[in-house]
């Protein structure tokens, strides 16, 4: 597509994001009462900025002017942070984890696939360098100490001998079979010469030897004829694809080939734009600085004139933290400008030090707000149910909407009318540059000219008025200076602060760590074993289907599975968007750990997986077993946690994965298991997780099959948010979601499909069973030589159907346990809880309902 | 009965070894007296996807030749000597694999190919000696005719005996 196609879609997107801007600040300042009609606005909201997050995160992909993106990425940003903050608020006011919005979406005209959060790829494309660099250095580390190597032949080498000798054996053997099927084929004609003699010379007569040849080869025909018939037949039918249907359109190659080349172009111009930074800020003060220069001194010493003139003395030069000779200009007269010189140092140094706080309390990640929030939402949560929820709500501040809004006003000022019909390359603009480039130059000159001013003036002091000067008051300003900073230069200090923090807690001396460089860390966890090399595998390949019953269900109360799409949608809300942004990460609510709990072979290692796919995350294998015996003892482990997390912040985004994890919290630990001290890691959790501060991108994940044999309290402690990983459901199973499987990862292993594959058979035969199992099915028959062998010998249905029954299926009852376990859980009491208080209140209405409510008990 | 029902199944099995057997036999016998020319027991035992080497092959004819050597092999010598040979699974080919590992081994830098002198000096100078005509049967067949050389990891599957 073009560029005036993206920037048509740009445009839209902002209008409608704009639109939907102030129907939010609209709707902020009315409370609402009704908590279904809150869900619904939240909802709405929620789809509609998913809308524009889809269409943003195209166009960001997409369009090419180094600037505009530069503003799209922080509205994408704000976008995303503000979708993670309305999931949380519905979270909250729902009680569950998973949302149906269907007749929403039917008011809106949306299909369910609309839902679909993307992943921005700027995620990878941005880090792509770094990326591949890791990947190497991992990969460099694996083979040198052998890990890598896969367990290969246990008898490795053959002598030459032996290898020579079972050549000849081979080859001899294939030139016996050579030659035996050609004198077998000698010996047939033979046969056949024999038969003919015997039949006698009929076939001398040239009528009877065409009629012969004739008959055979209008057999032959129609034989060919009717297949083709009946193929045709059945695509016509529908029952057999279009031999087109596999084929890649011309249109499709052709639109990636557009947009390969628009990734250079982006790439380009984004090089040209840094260039023209650093190029044009040199013309600039070259052409116009001497100007600027001039013109500031001029106003500064007519200021020196007008204030002795007013009040009969020179002023005091106002002090380069606040602003300089900026200060003095700021529309004011200059009898204010003394007056305020006095009181605004005061007052900023109030404002400072309420903005230290201010930024203190910020730091904590408004955690402990929230945390307040939470705890008076749990308190008034029971109350509300109590109170028939006659309370009123209102939607918690958000941190986005501003980022948001200044994105939009951005937009409005400078793109949404701009003319850039001489801009057809879509290249930087440079009057953009040079305006911003001009600001700067003006504080850069500000800077030296306050310097000439400062000594001018006390000369003009010195030889006026005799005056002495006052020593510039310097020392508080630059102390608190440090204080107000932005984030970006706190980010550093910060982690080594929280490593002195760590060093307190665990009193060991660290003398030999801080002489490892992070690579030599890096390189000793990847020899323990403790950073993995995660596998490539996307989340769109965890293939899933709405779930198109979940409102019905719920409206009778029944709580239903979830669907694999919204396992899917949860693991992006809760585990890639964070990471992937850090933007997001730092301000929208924090999840810091993550459970996954469902029967095995259900895909939970994949999403692990998938997560540091999607976001070029390290990953960090602290599983029980894993760490089984290594760094041994009280001490060791302090020092291995030590290790992971700071190689993990510094090479951040990371993940944590902590497989089978109820085994960390055993209710009783098995006796086969008792050497592995699995319950190590245990006491340390909960005090890493108070350390993950908002910009330490690092997610903790569990995954698990059996969460009942963990002690419920620390375990639901230490993770945030539990996601229950079904099997496939009904719509997945019956729908494509089996064929889609199958073939996928048939296709993925390097088998052909071919007409005499059956594979709608096999998604049929195979309900019940997981993923995991299927592709371990696969896995299995689809060996090396079986590959080989696809030439000359095709895959059939009942190769892996034979394999398939040495497995077990999930049973129902297994499910139940889950979901059982599931309503133990906090938030899963919470639901039961407003779900029987609802149902109560329907009982009342009706009398009817009271079942239904007792066994949701 | 189920024991019943095995010993049909292998006597079903054996039937139709025999007639495998049978087949193969009849192609080389010329005279259809029901004997071959002993030089021909070799084809016969690789057309029946067995691998021997040409010691085995020795025994095996010493096995089955008449007390005076005629220089042919009678049917009813050979069909029980094949037969057991067949059910013991005597001679079997090997994998896939394990041929790939033995032309590594012969090709320790692994380019992943043999030049044709290699494979001309290893099979004609090793083991049990290639023939003349031997070798330049493989080399018809192993040559990659663009690069002149032998391209092994395709030349494993044409190697290898398909099971069915």
């Amino acid at each position: 597509m073009s560029n005036l196609m993206y920037n048509k879609m740009w445009h839209q997107t902002q209008e409608a994001l704009n639109s939907l801007l102030d129907k939010e600040f609209q709707k902020m300042s009315e409370p609402q009462a009704n908590k279904v009609l809150v869900f619904q606005m939240l909802a709405t909201f929620y789809i509609n900025y998913v809308q524009i997050f889809r269409n943003m995160e195209n166009v960001y992909d997409q369009i090419v002017h180094p600037q505009k993106r530069m503003l799209i990425r922080k509205v994408l940003d704000g976008v995303m942070g503000r979708i993670l903050e309305l999931k949380n608020e519905m979270v909250e006011l729902e009680m569950t984890e998973f949302h149906y919005f269907d007749d929403i979406l039917q008011d809106l005209k949306l299909s369910p696939q609309q839902l679909d959060v993307p992943i921005p790829r700027y995620f990878l494309k941005e880090r792509l360098e770094v990326i591949k660099g890791r990947e190497k250095i991992l990969a460099r580390i694996l083979t040198e100490c052998g890990l890598n190597l896969p367990v290969k032949y246990a008898a490795k080498s053959i002598a030459l001998e032996e290898a020579v000798k079972l050549i000849q054996i081979a080859e001899r053997a294939r030139q016996g079979r050579l030659r035996a099927l050609f004198m077998k084929q000698i010996f047939l004609q033979e046969c056949r010469a024999k038969e003919m003699k015997l039949l006698g010379h009929r076939l001398l007569d040239t009528k009877l030897a065409a009629l012969q040849i004739q008959k055979v080869w209008r057999g032959f025909h129609q034989c060919k004829k009717t297949v083709k018939e009946r193929e045709e037949e059945m695509v016509f039918l529908g029952m057999k694809p279009s031999p087109l249907f596999n084929e890649v359109s011309d249109a499709i190659v052709q639109s990636k080939q557009v947009t390969n080349l628009r990734d250079e172009v982006q790439l380009k111009h984004e090089q040209d734009y840094q260039e023209a930074l650093v190029n044009i800020k040199e013309d600039l003060k070259m052409l116009e600085g001497p100007d600027i220069k001039e013109h500031l001194q001029d106003q500064i010493r007519q200021w020196f004139i007008e204030c002795r003139n007013l009040t009969g003395t020179f002023p005091d030069y106002p002090n380069e933290e606040d602003g300089g000779s900026a200060l003095i200009f700021s529309n004011k007269t200059p009898e204010q400008v003394m007056g305020d010189i006095i009181a605004t140092q005061e007052e900023e140094e109030k404002l400072k030090k309420k903005k230290k706080k201010e930024d203190k309390e910020n730091k904590g990640k408004k955690g402990k707000k929230e945390k307040k929030e939470k705890k008076e939402k749990k308190v008034s949560l029971k109350e509300k149910a109590m109170k028939d929820e006659d309370e009123e709500w209102k939607m918690s501040p958000s941190l986005f909407l501003q980022l948001m809004e200044e994105g939009n006003s951005l937009y409005k000022d400078i793109w949404l009318n701009k003319d850039e019909s001489w801009n057809f390359p879509q290249d930087y603009d440079p009057e953009l540059i040079k305006e911003e480039k001009r600001k700067e130059l003006e504080m850069e000159i500000r800077v030296q000219v306050d310097e000439l001013m400062r000594q001018e003036l006390k000369n003009l002091k010195l030889a006026v008025n005799r005056e002495m000067e006052i020593p510039p008051r310097q020392k508080k300003g630059k102390k608190e200076q440090t204080i107000v900073f932005p984030r970006e230069v706190f980010g550093n200090p910060r982690v080594a602060l929280v490593s002195l923090h760590i060093r307190a807690l665990w009193g060991i001396s660290y003398l030999s760590f801080n002489n490892g460089t992070i690579e030599s860390l890096y390189q000793e966890l990847v020899e323990k074993g403790l950073l993995i090399q995660a596998l490539k595998v996307n989340l769109s390949d965890y293939i899933g289907e709405y779930s198109y019953l979940g409102t019905t269900l719920r409206q009778v109360a029944i709580e239903p599975m979830p669907s694999l799409l919204d396992v899917r949608q949860l693991i992006t809300l809760y585990g890639i968007l964070p990471l992937g942004s850090a933007e997001v990460h730092e301000r929208a609510p924090l999840v810091k750990s993550l459970l996954l709990a469902g029967p095995s072979g259900v895909g939970k290692k994949m999403l692990v997986h998938a997560i540091c796919t999607e976001t070029g995350a390290n990953l960090f294998n602290l599983s029980a077993l894993n760490i089984a015996g290594k760094y041994p003892g009280k001490t060791g482990l302090q020092m291995m946690i030590h290790l992971v997390f700071k190689v993990a912040r510094q090479l951040q985004p990371s993940v944590v994965w902590i497989q089978d994890t109820e085994k960390t919290f055993y209710k009783k630990v098995p006796q086969a298991e008792k050497r592995f001290e699995p319950k190590r890691l245990k006491r340390y959790l909960p005090k890493l997780l108070k350390l993950l501060k908002p910009d330490d991108r690092i997610l903790i994940v569990g995954t698990t099959h059996r969460p009942f044999d963990a002690e419920l309290q620390p375990f639901c402690r230490v993770y945030q948010k539990i996601i229950l990983v079904p099997r496939p459901d009904y719509a997945s199973r019956y729908g494509k979601f089996h064929e889609v499987l199958w073939k996928e990862i048939i296709l993925r292993n390097g088998g052909k499909l071919t007409n005499s594959l059956n594979i709608s058979c096999l998604s049929k035969v195979t309900d019940g069973f997981t993923q995991g199992q299927i592709v371990q099915v696969i896995k299995d028959v689809l060996t090396e030589r079986r590959l080989r062998q696809q030439a000359h010998k095709p895959l059939t249905a009942i190769e892996f159907i034979t394999m398939m029954t040495n497995m077990n299926p999930v049973y129902r009852e297994e499910e139940e346990s889950f979901k059982n376990w599931y309503a133990k859980t906090p938030l899963g009491k919470k639901r039961v809880l407003s779900l029987t208080v609802g149902n109560k209140e329907k009982e009342k209405d009706k009398g009817k309902k009271g079942k239904r409510g007792k066994k949701k008990k | 009965m189920a024991e019943e029902r095995d010993a049909e199944g292998t006597e079903a099995l054996i039937a139709e070894l025999h007639k495998k057997i049978k087949d193969a036999f009849e192609v080389f016998d010329h005279e259809s007296n029901n004997t071959v020319d002993v030089r021909e027991i070799g084809t016969i035992i690789r057309s029946l996807g067995c691998c021997p080497t040409e010691g085995e092959l020795h025994d095996f004819i010493a096995e089955i030749e008449e007390e005076e050597p005629t220089g042919y092999i009678r049917f009813e010598k050979f069909i029980p000597v094949m037969t057991r040979a067949l059910v013991e699974r005597r001679y079997r080919p090997a994998a896939e694999d394990i041929l790939l590992r033995a032309f590594e081994v012969l090709d320790p830098a692994k380019r992943g190919f043999l030049t044709k002198d290699e494979l001309v000096k290893y099979m004609t100078e090793e083991g049990e000696p290639f023939s003349q005509e031997e070798m330049e049967e493989m080399l018809s067949a192993a040559i990659d005719p663009e690069s002149n050389t032998i391209n092994y990891r395709d030349y494993i599957t044409m190697m290898v005996v398909d099971e069915n």
